[in-house]
């Protein structure tokens, strides 16, 4: 295994940039993710990791080797796409071979690994099958069998995932966790899913518009969120974001008056003051309070999510979520009480987005 | 209205024009295997007989066993070095040049230049290159014999060849060449153990057509060639004299000439099955 170190890549397809500026580290045996929405650019960086396409600047190094020359076949690495990408005239031995054969590997070895390899993932009662003959989630572990066998130092994931059931995603999820760690392997790994990318990974790497939103493990990412981007991206329902105006340390909008601590607003005062402000709460950090209060939404729709309600409340121009218990149950048109968890607030700069606290 | 629907009268039409069509492209094939079974002297009766009367194998046992325009197995074996060396050829060339060409391993500029000017020697009248052709080869001493009409198939046959492998590899899924890739092959053993095998879908078209061009090619072998290489085509139009015309002969060879072309579009089309990339990539 091996760490991945890539410097100021930029990657431009004529006038549009796919990948700006990029910097981040793959510490041996880490599995790190990359993450965000569609056409961020996450793909395009695995490509140059991979070699199929070629940085416009930046220099990318494996194991310590400056490896922007070293052609794809030769950099040692795995990669397992979306689609799979089996070949469909070989049979399932042949496709888990064919790296070892290319390379010349001794006949009796590829045989050794081939059944090693199925049997660690499981599949090899279907060597001898074609990727027609198999389900999704064979398929995937085909695709799997064909990056592990050759125990290269780096391996490459492209939303593997994302093509199978929402049951087997999450038997898969686990898989491959399990997997990778007992490989001890270096993985990059890339998807849209945050769920996927909070569960999997050592370290996520945030993308959004080519450029790197954060880097840090997944509590990091989710109680710390570096912008409102970030705040919005990860974490599912969506942070509640409302636009607040701060007053003698007190935040005020539609719906809310609430008390901010000391050390919020000292950070406010080092940031410096702005008229208006984005605050963002997590759906579970707000809960209904029995006596009065100064936070008071009405109830928009409840949605029994089956262990809970996801409420959705309005006031004005705000419109907020909670996750409720079971053993209350709101009605629609119904004013509740709220409290808000202060010390899990975080505040934003409405112009840049960039988190306060 | 008359107790007919909609669906029905558009049926009936449907059957009635399909069966029109049907007659239009089968009856030149039915009446040339009546007319190679009749005697000579029938085919000259009017009005024409559309169910032979007399039936006789004499046309065919004339052409293969007594045949005074010499030897047809000679010609029959032209006709076949010279298609399938074609069709190699053209499937050899045709395929690389269109996997290069198809990729993103040259310039966006260069290749649209390089399909346009493969196109040149389509846009042209055959006639107009036979002529040139019929002056380069017999500078080179080719004029009736095997490698100089080939290579004059070959060039003709060669363009489709591109245009049409070009859509093939096109359409392959680009990340098995991907994953290709980065197993470790390099551009000759991606080309040859993946794309190939993926693309015999492809080459199995193009190989009948390739056939059809080169077996039923006329004009080029009757102006590049005499006696030696000679092709079966050739050998039908001698048939046509100033004396006489030998309809039952010519008709015979005819249904004789077409036999292969049946035979070798039915095998060719085995190959062609469907969704072999099935399975390769979920769509």
């Amino acid at each position: 295994m091996a760490n991945l170190v890539l410097k100021n890549i930029t990657k431009k397809f004529g006038k549009i940039v796919a990948v700006n500026n990029f910097s981040f580290t793959v510490n041996d045996a880490e599995f790190v993710t990359l993450v965000g929405p569609s056409g961020c650019g996450k793909s395009t960086t695995l490509n140059i990791i991979a070699g199929l396409e070629d940085p416009t600047e930046g220099e990318i190094y494996i194991d310590n080797i400056f490896s922007n020359n070293i052609p794809p076949s030769k950099r040692d690495i795995a990669m397992v796409f979306q689609s799979y990408a089996l070949y469909p005239h070989m049979r399932v031995r042949e496709n888990i071979g064919f790296g070892l054969k290319i390379r010349r590997f001794d006949k009796k070895e590829i045989q050794k690994r081939v059944a090693e390899t199925a049997d660690f993932l499981g599949i090899g009662n279907l060597l001898d099958r074609k990727p027609a003959e198999l389900s999704g989630g064979q398929r995937q572990r085909v695709a799997l069998g064909r990056a592990i066998v050759r125990k290269p130092k780096l391996f490459l994931l492209d939303e593997p995932l994302s093509n199978l059931d929402a049951k087997l995603r999450t038997q898969m999820r686990a898989d491959l966790k399990i997997l990778f760690s007992d490989l001890k392997g270096s993985v990059v790994y890339v998807t849209h899913d945050q769920l996927e990318a909070m569960t999997m990974s050592d370290i996520l790497v945030v993308m959004n518009d080519g450029i790197i939103q954060q880097i840090g493990s997944s509590d990091e990412v989710y109680d710390h969120p570096g912008n409102l981007f970030v705040a919005g991206f990860i974490g599912s329902p969506i942070m509640n974001f409302v636009n607040v105006k701060i007053e003698r340390g007190v935040i005020y909008s539609d719906g809310i008056e609430m008390a901010l601590t000391k050390q919020q607003l000292d950070k406010i005062a080092t940031y410096g003051y702005k008229k208006e402000y984005i605050l963002g709460i997590r759906s579970e950090n707000v809960n209904i309070s029995k006596s009065e209060s100064k936070i008071r939404f009405e109830v928009e729709v409840v949605e029994d999510a089956g262990a809970e309600y996801i409420v959705h409340l309005k006031n004005g121009k705000n419109r907020i979520t909670l996750i409720s218990e079971k053993d209350i149950s709101p009605r629609r048109g119904e004013g509740l009480n709220l409290q808000f968890d202060v010390n899990k607030t975080h505040l934003f700069d409405i112009d840049t987005e960039v988190a306060i606290y | 209205m008359f107790g007919l629907t909609k669906s029905t009268v558009e049926k009936v039409l449907l059957y009635i024009i399909c069966t029109i069509v049907i007659i239009v492209v089968v009856f030149p094939l039915y009446w040339l295997i009546i007319t190679s079974l009749k005697y000579d002297i029938d085919s000259y009766i009017y009005p024409p007989q559309f169910f032979p009367v007399n039936i006789t194998f004499k046309n065919y046992i004339d052409i293969l066993f007594l045949a005074q325009e010499g030897n047809l197995v000679k010609y029959f074996l032209n006709s076949l070095i010279i298609t399938t060396s074609t069709i190699f050829l053209s499937l050899l060339f045709g395929s690389m040049a269109a996997y290069s060409l198809s990729k993103h391993y040259l310039s966006i500029m260069f290749r649209r230049m390089m399909l346009a000017f493969v196109l040149v020697i389509r846009i042209f009248p055959p006639i107009t290159t036979a002529i040139p052709y019929y002056i380069i080869l017999s500078k080179f001493r080719l004029v009736d014999t095997h490698i100089g009409l080939i290579i004059s198939h070959v060039s003709f046959s060669l363009p489709f060849t591109i245009w049409l492998m070009i859509g093939f590899f096109q359409s392959l899924p680009a990340e098995i060449e991907k994953a290709a890739t980065i197993d470790g092959c390099n551009f000759w053993q991606r080309f040859i153990r993946i794309v190939i095998p993926l693309s015999l879908p492809g080459l199995a078209v193009t190989a009948i057509f390739g056939f059809l061009y080169s077996w039923n090619e006329f004009m080029l072998a009757s102006i590049l060639t005499s006696e030696n290489a000679k092709t079966l085509p050739v050998v039908i139009a001698g048939f046509i004299s100033d004396k006489y015309l030998f309809w039952g002969k010519m008709t015979a060879l005819g249904v004789l000439m077409t036999m292969p072309v049946i035979i070798f579009s039915s095998f060719a089309q085995r190959n062609i099955v469907k969704g072999l990339t099935f399975g390769a990539v979920k769509e």
